[in-house]
């Protein structure tokens, strides 16, 4: 990817390189897909049951994670305190998963929830990899995925971090600061 | 440079920072609308309050009558306040898809959804309201007193 130059553009670019249109495009692009990755995927999680009474949904992709254990810890975690509390837990899932979505999307906050997108989809990998037909390499992609975009700073480019970083780089606010290192 | 040099130099600044901000109100908007409209059109047949809504695509968000109705008049309400400059009306716009994102939260999965929407409903109507309201603020920001007075 080629290169150009800019003046004081944050922690991600130190050097003051920026990518070419075409490597905007792509990060555009790969934000975007992500947002709609979680967009999508927060639409089967069903309240107020989550699916625990009928075993479905996601309660039974939570149970992956004991019936084919991925990692010892992980899915003790899942037995003894996950399952326990699985309303909370849904409602936690759905509100990370609309959350990831909505904020990619948009571009706002971009590294932070980046980085949001790496530990769910961790969650996710740990709970479903050792089940029969998944695709271990879809997980991996994912984290992938969400690493480039916290690398790169997608959301500068086409995104609401681009439009109100300068803001909130000129601002002396506790929000502005924390908002300007999120992005 | 003199006073009034530095007053040239911050309306220019104003001016180009609340022209992105508003490009991006409009883009927004525009985002909000379309998911409207294809609400209205995939959700026609269902009855206007239809506890289960149609996908849009066979891919997030759904709709009844109701719901596309809805974050169509709510989206228009957004567009209208940023092509003619109005951050109030944008913020009510941002409003409207907070209480969207809220109806979700309530009716999701439950015998009465007066919009017919599901998680990814949730998830757009975070996105639109959380976007328009962190514009419309800025701008109002912007044109009053950050940038002039700095």
């Amino acid at each position: 990817m080629s290169v150009r130059t800019s003046g004081s553009v944050g922690p991600a670019y130190v050097d003051g390189a920026l990518p070419d249109l075409a490597g905007r495009m792509a990060l555009f692009a790969t934000r975007v897909v992500l947002g709609l990755l979680w967009l999508q995927n927060s639409g089967w999680k069903t309240p107020p049951d989550f699916g625990r009474s009928s075993g479905s949904g996601l309660y039974r992709f939570t149970r992956l994670a004991i019936e084919h254990e991925v990692f010892a810890p992980y899915a003790f975690v899942v037995r003894e305190v996950v399952l326990p509390n699985f309303i909370a837990f849904g409602w936690l899932v759905l509100f990370v998963e609309a959350a990831l979505g909505g904020f990619l999307l948009v571009g706002l906050a971009t590294r932070f929830w980046a980085l949001v997108g790496v530990v769910q989809s961790a969650a996710i990998a740990l709970s479903v990899l050792g089940a029969p037909g998944e695709w271990s390499w879809s997980y991996y992609l994912m984290i992938a995925g969400h690493l480039a975009v916290f690398g790169a700073a997608a959301g500068r480019f086409w995104g609401l971090d681009g439009v109100l970083r300068p803001q909130w780089m000129r601002s002396n606010s506790v929000v502005a600061r924390l908002l300007s290192r999120a992005s | 440079m003199d006073e009034e040099q530095l007053r040239r130099r911050s309306l220019a600044v104003k001016s180009l920072v609340t022209s992105s901000l508003r490009r991006a109100e409009i883009v927004l908007s525009i985002v909000g609308l379309a998911a409207g409209i294809a609400g209205l059109v995939v959700a026609a047949g269902l009855p206007v309050t239809s506890s289960r809504g149609e996908l849009v695509a066979n891919f997030g968000p759904s709709f009844n009558p109701l719901g596309g109705v809805v974050v169509t008049v709510v989206a228009a309400v957004g567009l209208v306040g940023a092509v003619t400059r109005k951050p109030l009306l944008v913020l009510s716009a941002a409003g409207g898809f907070g209480l969207c994102a809220l109806q979700v939260i309530v009716q999701f999965g439950r015998d009465t959804n007066w919009l017919g929407s599901r998680g990814s409903n949730l998830s757009l109507s975070l996105a639109l309201a959380i976007g328009l309201g962190a514009l419309a603020l800025t701008e109002r920001a912007a044109s009053g007193r950050g940038i002039l007075r700095s």
